[in-house]
Parts: C-alpha cells; sequence; structure tokens
C-alpha cells in the first residue's frame, strides 16, 4: 500500500515535472510599480520612478533582472535638506550599474556597495540618507538574491502563502538601518550604517512565483493576511493584471494609512512598546509587484 | 510494472533543452537609408555612435568609478540635451589655467609649434569603418574645449594592421572660449579622406574653460563605399586648417628621416659661401636658430653645410619636445636625433609610439646615447614602455630629477621598483599606474627630496 501511494507520488512528480520543462530556461520578472507620496504628490515621477521620497528602479540586463527600492529618512526635512533626493540618485546610480553589467548577480550586496560609493564621487554634495533593499533574480540559475538594509523590504509568495519575506533592521523603535551621507563636520553625530550591514539572502524560486517588494509604508499599514487576499486575484502573468494588482495593494494601504481607528501593524508595534495609538501611518508607499515568468525578448 | 513506471518516470524526466532567443548586447549602430540624397541614391549612409573607449589622457573620476570617467564617452547620450554637472559624462581632469600655473608645473617646452594645443585626449573605436561625413560631439557643459579630430586607418577589432599607421586630421582650430555654458552638438566642418575609418582621436584644449568640460557621446555619419569622383574633390585647405596639416606632418617624417644625412655638397670648402651668414658669430646663428621650430631646423640642416653644422649642434637640442609630432615619431627618427642629443636635459615623449611607431630596443638605444645629461622626462600616455624600459632609464638617467609616468596603465607594479634607484628625483608623476603602495612603501625607502607630493592614483575609489 504504502510502496503504492510512493510510486504514485513519484509518478504525478514526473509527469507535472515533464510536461512543465522549467528546467532548460531562462525565467525573468514581470514588474509594475505603483505608490504613493505622503503629501498626495502622486503624479510627479521624476527619472526613476519616486514616489515622494521613496524611490525605486526595474533593471533588465542579459544574466539578471534587478529590482530595488530605498526610502529616504524624512528627518532630514528638519535640516532643510531633501530627502528624496538622496533616495532618488542611490536608486538611479543602481540602475546604471545594473544596465552597463557592472554587478554580480549573486551579490547584490556588491550593488548597494557600489552605487553607494558612486554617490560620494558626486562633486555636488549629496547629503541625506536612505533605507535600500535590492531583489536580483539570476535567469539561468533560476535564484533569488536578495539583500536588505533597513525597513524596506519584500515577501515572496507562492501557492498563496508567503515562503520568504525579509527581516526589519532598526536601531531602536522608527529608526531603521540606513545608508548616509552627512555634512563634513557632523559625520559623528549622524547614524549612517555601512553597506556590509545589510542581510543577504538566497533561494530558489520557481514559476508563478509572486514577489512584493516595497517600503514600510506598505508593510506598517497593510498586515499580511490582506496583502495575501489581494495577491490571490492575480492569476496571469501579463503586465496589465501585475499592475492593476499594485495599483489595488497600494490604493489599500494609502486608505488604512489615513484611518484613525484602525489598528495597524505599525500601531500594534507601537502598543508593543508601550505608546498607546491607533490608526495607520501615513508614509510614502512604494508597491514593486513582480512575477516569476519566463523570458522572452 | 516497475519497469513500466521508471520507464515512464525516465521519459517524463528527460531534459529537453531548448535555446532561447537572447537579447542583443548594447547596439550602437543604425543604417540610415538616406533616399533623400539625390547625388548619392545607391549608398548607405551609417550614423554610429561610439561603441569603445580605447586610450585618453586623463579623467576627472576614479579608475573603479563611472561617474566623471572617460568611459562614459562611448555608447548613446545619458544627458544630453540637458546642461550641468552630471556623473554619467566624460570628463577630463583639470579645466583653466591653474594646472601650468601651480608650482609643480613643469616649465613650458621652447620649440612648440604655434599649431599645437592639445592638453589631453581621447581615442573612439566605432563599429564600423566608413569613409567620415560629420563628426558630431555631444557636450553638455561648457563646451567649445576640442580644438582637433583626427582618424587613423587601422581598425582597432580587426586583426590585420596596415603597413603603416596614418593619423589624418580631420578638423582643427584654435582654442575659443564659448560665452554660454549650456549644453551643444559640435558639429565642425570636417576633411575628406581617403580611407574609411573607425577609430577617432578628439584633442581638448581646456584652458580657456571656466570649469570641467563635460561630454556625453560622440556621433560619426560615414560612407561605407567610397565617395563617387565628382563630390570627392581633393582636400580643400580651409580656414580651420592650420599648420598641423597632413602635408607639414609627412614633411616632418621626411625631415626626421634625411635631416641628419643629407649634405650639399658644392665642392667648395665649409663656411664660405654663404654670404653674410660667414661673417656672423657663431653664437649668434644658434640664438637665431634657437626660435625655430624642430620641422623647420631640420629642414634647415638640409640647406647648407654651414646651417647643417648649426642645426645640428647639440647646444640646439637642450630641450626636445616630440610630443606635436606623436602622429610621426617612430624609431628611425629617435635614431636621426640621437646625434645631436648628447646634451639633452629636458625630453618629453608624451603621448608618442603608440600602436607599435616606437619600439622598446629604439627607446632604450636612444636612453644610451642621451641619458647621461638628462634631468626631466615626461612619458605621459607612453604605452610602449616595458619594464626592461624603466630599468635601463634608471641606468642610464642617473641625474634624472623629474618624470612623469602618468596614465602608463600598461606596465606592471614591479616594473616601479626600479625608479627607486632614481637617487635624484624631485619630482614624480604616477597619475593612473598601476603601482602598489606597498611597492612604494617598501622599495622606494631612499631620501626623496620631494618639493613637489607625488600624485598617484590607488586602483581603489579615492585619488590623492
Amino acid at each position: 500500500m504504502l510502496s503504492v501511494l510512493s510510486y504514485g507520488r513519484l509518478v504525478a512528480r514526473a509527469v507535472l515535472g515533464g510536461l512543465s520543462q522549467t528546467d532548460g530556461r531562462d525565467y525573468s520578472l514581470v514588474t509594475a510599480s505603483y505608490g504613493f507620496g505622503k503629501d498626495f504628490r502622486k503624479g510627479i515621477l521624476k527619472k526613476g520612478m519616486c514616489y515622494g521620497d521613496d524611490a525605486c528602479f526595474i533593471a533588465r540586463h542579459k544574466a539578471a533582472d534587478v529590482l530595488g527600492v530605498a526610502d529616504g529618512v524624512g528627518g532630514w526635512r528638519d535640516y532643510g535638506v531633501d530627502p528624496s533626493q538622496f533616495s532618488a540618485t542611490l536608486m538611479r546610480t543602481c540602475e546604471r550599474l545594473v544596465k552597463e553589467g557592472r554587478f554580480v548577480p549573486s551579490q547584490p550586496v556588491g550593488i548597494l556597495t557600489s552605487g553607494y560609493y558612486e554617490l560620494l564621487q558626486n562633486k555636488v554634495p549629496l547629503l541625506g540618507s536612505s533605507t535600500a533593499c535590492i531583489v536580483v533574480l539570476d535567469r539561468r540559475s533560476h535564484q533569488l538574491h536578495t539583500c536588505n538594509l533597513g525597513d524596506s523590504g519584500f515577501l515572496v509568495v507562492r501557492g498563496g502563502e508567503v515562503v520568504h519575506r525579509s527581516d526589519e533592521q532598526q536601531h531602536y523603535f522608527n529608526t531603521p538601518f540606513q545608508l548616509s551621507i552627512a555634512p563634513p563636520g557632523v559625520e559623528g553625530v549622524v547614524l549612517s550604517d555601512s553597506p556590509d550591514a545589510a542581510d543577504s539572502a538566497s533561494f530558489d524560486v520557481q514559476l508563478g512565483d509572486i514577489i512584493l517588494t516595497a517600503t514600510d509604508g506598505l508593510f506598517d499599514n497593510m498586515p499580511d493576511y490582506m496583502i495575501l487576499r489581494e495577491l490571490k486575484k492575480l492569476k496571469t502573468t501579463n503586465y496589465d493584471s501585475v499592475l492593476q494588482t499594485a495599483e489595488s495593494i497600494a490604493k489599500q494601504a494609502h486608505d488604512l494609512a489615513y484611518d484613525p481607528n484602525y489598528m495597524s501593524p505599525f500601531a500594534q508595534f507601537a502598543c508593543d512598546n508601550g505608546l498607546n495609538v491607533r490608526g495607520g501611518k501615513p508614509d510614502d508607499i512604494t508597491v514593486l509587484l513582480s512575477i516569476v515568468a519566463e523570458y522572452t525578448d | 510494472m516497475l519497469t513500466l513506471l521508471s520507464m515512464f518516470y525516465y521519459i517524463c524526466l528527460r531534459r529537453r533543452s531548448r535555446s532561447g532567443t537572447r537579447g542583443e548586447a548594447l547596439n550602437s549602430r543604425r543604417a540610415v537609408e538616406s533616399g533623400q540624397r539625390t547625388a548619392l541614391p545607391v549608398s548607405l549612409e551609417v550614423e554610429q555612435y561610439a561603441k569603445e573607449v580605447l586610450d585618453f589622457s586623463s579623467h576627472y573620476g576614479s579608475e573603479n568609478s563611472m561617474s566623471y570617467t572617460m568611459w562614459n564617452l562611448a555608447g548613446v547620450p545619458n544627458v544630453y540635451p540637458s546642461s550641468g554637472d552630471f556623473t554619467q559624462t566624460a570628463v577630463f581632469r583639470a579645466y583653466g589655467t591653474w594646472w601650468e600655473q601651480c608650482a609643480s608645473a613643469p616649465p613650458r617646452f621652447r620649440r612648440t609649434p604655434r599649431g599645437f594645443h592639445s592638453q589631453d585626449y581621447i581615442e573612439l573605436a566605432f563599429e564600423e569603418p566608413v569613409y567620415p561625413m560629420a563628426v558630431e560631439v555631444l557636450e553638455t557643459y561648457y563646451p567649445g574645449a576640442i580644438v582637433q579630430i583626427q582618424a587613423c586607418n587601422l581598425n582597432p577589432f580587426s586583426q590585420n594592421t596596415p603597413a603603416d599607421v596614418r593619423w589624418e586630421v580631420l578638423w582643427s582650430a584654435e582654442p575659443t572660449k564659448v560665452l554660454t555654458p549650456q549644453a551643444r552638438q559640435f558639429s565642425p566642418a570636417i576633411r575628406q579622406i581617403s580611407f574609411p575609418t573607425n577609430l577617432l582621436r578628439l584633442e581638448i584644449n581646456s584652458s580657456l574653460q571656466q570649469y570641467y568640460t563635460e561630454l556625453d557621446a560622440v556621433i560619426l555619419r560615414g560612407l561605407r563605399e567610397r565617395p563617387i569622383l565628382p563630390l570627392y574633390k581633393m582636400p580643400v585647405i580651409g580656414v580651420g586648417d592650420l599648420s598641423d596639416s597632413d602635408e607639414e606632418l609627412a614633411d616632418m617624417a621626411a625631415a626626421f628621416r634625411h635631416g641628419g644625412d643629407d649634405e650639399v655638397d658644392d665642392g667648395k670648402p665649409p663656411n664660405a659661401g654663404n654670404g653674410h651668414f660667414d661673417r656672423l658669430p657663431y653664437e649668434l646663428i644658434q640664438l637665431i636658430l634657437s626660435h625655430l621650430t624642430l620641422r623647420d631646423l631640420c629642414r634647415l640642416a638640409q640647406s647648407c653645410k654651414l646651417l647643417h653644422q648649426h642645426c645640428c649642434d647639440p647646444l640646439q637640442y637642450t630641450q626636445l619636445s616630440l610630443q606635436p609630432y606623436w602622429a610621426r615619431l617612430s624609431d628611425a627618427s629617435l635614431g636621426h636625433l640621437q646625434s645631436r642629443c648628447s646634451l639633452l636635459q629636458r625630453l618629453n615623449l608624451s603621448w608618442t609610439g603608440n600602436r607599435g611607431a616606437l619600439t622598446p630596443s629604439g627607446f632604450t638605444s636612444f636612453m644610451k646615447a642621451c641619458g647621461p645629461s638628462l634631468v626631466s622626462l615626461e612619458l605621459s600616455c607612453c604605452h610602449f614602455l616595458t619594464e626592461a624600459c624603466l630599468e635601463v632609464l634608471s641606468q642610464t638617467c642617473p641625474g634624472l630629477q623629474e618624470l612623469n609616468l602618468s596614465s602608463c596603465d600598461r606596465l606592471h607594479p614591479q616594473a616601479f621598483t626600479h625608479i627607486s634607484k632614481l637617487t635624484r628625483l624631485r619630482r614624480l608623476v604616477l597619475y593612473r599606474t598601476k603601482i602598489e603602495v606597498l611597492i612604494v612603501v617598501r622599495r622606494l625607502r631612499w631620501k626623496l627630496r620631494t618639493q613637489h607630493r607625488a600624485m598617484i592614483t590607488r586602483r581603489g575609489m579615492s585619488s590623492s
């Protein structure tokens, strides 16, 4: 009886494996982005897709597809520095690095490090700081390489369940790990983490896996079950449906953020830390939704 | 049953490899059907962006960076038509005159020809050799620094090299000051040349610029086939053609070849039959000749025996700058100059000898002849140099005080250990070389009476 079952499972796996015939092909990510700036500045798209102080990029290379999000730390505004500049330039620089092939797909930390050091080469001093999260899909090896510094992050969803997620990196409440460039003289005072402090992870992906990369504006307002509920509606791999799903997720998060009575994950975490608050967290929301599909030119 | 199942398993799991299509690499060429040209109905005009940057003398960015480095000049434009300071452009290292005014700058060489203004250069290779009709440079900030555009008959991507490597000047002008720093597309009127080319060289002079000049892309427009004869006139000497034209350079080569050997034999004893020149004191004629350019000096040596004696006097060759003649200099030229250079104190061989024009043996024999008195040596961008050359240098030039090896990036780190034998060095430039800091610390422990700090660019992130 047992042997019949085990052989039956073998046959089923063989049939399914043979029919799908995935191993020889290259994978790619069909990605759409959507987001909202905190002060309703949606629609102002600088180069490289910026939503408020957040920025993101989507880049294709022969060997890999690369996504990135960066969340500019808003505290710089009090000192007269525009926080969106740093994150936008960081993402643009990483995109350029990818397009020119100056990266190794299995080490996304290298992209972050090179991008950060390229920012230091700028003649006009670029002040500010931001978190960063970079996701690289290696086409040939079907592996997803990720690195995350700060409280942005990603989810990998397979069959309606979260199979991988990133961890938030925080120094203390509402102070994530961040790459920063400070004015000369105050470098000791300003919080600045090295790109080496980023968390790296690599894992296999399959066709149909959904990868959601977002800044904390999404994860702090929308718990997992709501996100998964939206992602269940994504059935195909064409760009329009991915865009539609990303849009619905971002809009929902945006609505929840301004709901004063809703117990958002952010409010929950604050309560756990002794702060008695309710409601959403108004913040810039950036959502990059990707689905793993086969590579076509 | 078992065998049936295992066979089924095997068949289903057999992988069928499928070759997917791969996207093309960055394609930099567009072929444009020019049907509108009524004069050339059949020919195909090709418009290309630069494919690769082969060589350059300096850049603002660091070696491992992509900000403000010369490699940004290849490919499609990143920034144009925006104006301003962007990291995605190609920027040279200096602007204005402060590099020449600072204390460590070498004094200007005498006898610099008036038409030679170039301070920096960059060599670009394109995909396909064409007969050039237009060269357009997209400049994005403080334009106007380009002073010369040249084309070479060598195809850097093919294995066969032509018998003689020739550089022809497509366009040349004096440095001018452009009033606005705004971006512009610079498209000078270029000469027609007789060979197809895919290797261009831009020479820059930014001494009149107020800030760094920034370049974004270069477009080469040309025809695949030689233009038909009625339109292909002989080269017109236009306003842009100055003394560095092709004829003068060819004369330069001829002068180098024959200047040392030809003598006018008219049977008369020397110092007679030369008119008033016989009555002038020796030193006065020397003073007169000291104002001539090198090319004129070599030509003058062919005129009569007296002037030949004057022109070959080693006292005329205490300073020798061969940089303006880099395109024509060869081992033979050095060989002919060798006999006059026994009192040579300052030598400038920057930019010379590339693509096989000078060999290490030619260089070393020249150094053996004129090394003992040499005080200052400029070898910027000399890619023919090898470790053996540096070794000979250290042996034959004990009195060397100034050495410039900037952009000699083909030399291995070990080659620089020979420099430690030059005990009198006061100024050493190692910009963009592969020197390793450990070697510098370990080997160069001699008492360096440096008045001016060595300039080193590490292969890491910063330059100091």
